[in-house]
């Protein structure tokens, strides 16, 4: 169940007037952010099933909501509503669900060899280890190469932070890596 | 110190890299058409549901009066606050209690044409 979760004031991304979408410009920014976001919300919820509802809950709240009027800001603007709603179940789920990566989310079998998939099998039980906001700093930050400010607007925190937070999400994952004895060179 | 961060960032990038290319989910994403659509039906409703909200609460009150009413007829033994209401010397009782239940009118009617004009605004859009 997805309860409501105010925007707030601070997903008024920029100074200029928040417009309505379009039908056509609601569809092409979905067909080129929905896969994606959806691997985002499966990664920091650690649940395919509630990524499905949440990416569904996520663009119904942009379709209904007056978006900025820069189309450079969407993409951060549909992350951190489909964060908020990622944090407001946490809240409604308790802790432990939100730092629990289920199994569904693991790394599926039938691609590349068997060393490959216990690799990356590794790589998700590293990933899960992780805080729901570290995994999701680092993915924003690496996976979809958002920048500081971006990262930011995405998650709601100020610029100046993300740079001290992302620093502190990669010691701890590599810290992880380490004790998994995963180093750069199984990786390359 | 810098090159070990460095490589420190280089490995971090590719584990991240290594899960974004994991294969891709199974299950069809919805069609943004359907849900362009879903999130105009459920605009609608949020609509309809604003443009009653004052049909609502004047019927709530118009409730809480009834009820006062019966309450006080209740607590009064019958016919006697009726007859306290005939024999009052003042003579103000009963038409301040007749504009009461005018206003009470009015309260429900002018709830319900602003329902009305919220609801043929939104129409309009």
């Amino acid at each position: 169940m997805i309860v409501d979760v105010a925007l707030g004031s601070s997903l008024a991304l920029s100074g200029a007037e928040p417009v309505s979408v379009t039908q056509s410009e609601f569809e092409t920014f979905y067909r080129e952010t929905a896969r994606p976001l959806w691997g985002y919300l499966a990664r920091i919820c650690g649940n395919r099933a509630l990524a499905d509802d949440l990416l569904q809950e996520t663009y119904l709240r942009f379709c209904r909501a007056r978006v900025p009027a820069s189309r450079s800001e969407w993409r951060a603007y549909v992350y951190r509503i489909g964060m908020n709603l990622a944090a407001d179940w946490w809240r409604h789920s308790g802790r432990r669900a939100a730092e629990t990566l289920e199994a569904d989310v693991a790394t599926p079998e039938g691609r590349g060899g068997e060393s490959d998939l216990i690799l990356r099998q590794g790589l998700d039980r590293a990933f899960a280890a992780l805080k729901p906001r570290e995994r999701a700093l680092l993915w924003l930050a690496y996976a979809e190469g958002m920048d500081h400010r971006e990262i930011g607007r995405a998650l709601g925190l100020s610029r100046g932070s993300i740079k001290v937070l992302l620093f502190r999400a990669r010691r701890r994952l590599g810290g992880v890596l380490d004790r998994m004895g995963i180093g750069p060179e199984v990786l390359s | 110190m810098k090159t070990l961060e460095s490589n420190e960032e280089t490995r971090i990038h590719g584990v991240v890299r290594a899960l974004r290319d994991a294969p891709p989910p199974s299950s069809e994403l919805p069609d943004p058409a359907v849900l362009w659509r879903k999130a105009r039906l459920l605009e609608a409703l949020e609509a309809r549901r604003g443009a009653s909200r004052p049909v609502q609460t004047a019927h709530w009150i118009s409730l809480s009066l009834a009820a006062g009413v019966l309450a006080a007829l209740a607590g009064s033994n019958g016919v006697s606050l009726l007859r306290w209401l005939e024999g009052s010397a003042s003579g103000l009782v009963l038409p301040l209690t007749l504009s009461l239940f005018l206003l009470g009118g009015g309260l429900v009617l002018a709830a319900g044409a602003a329902a009305g004009r919220n609801l043929a605004r939104r129409g309009e859009r």
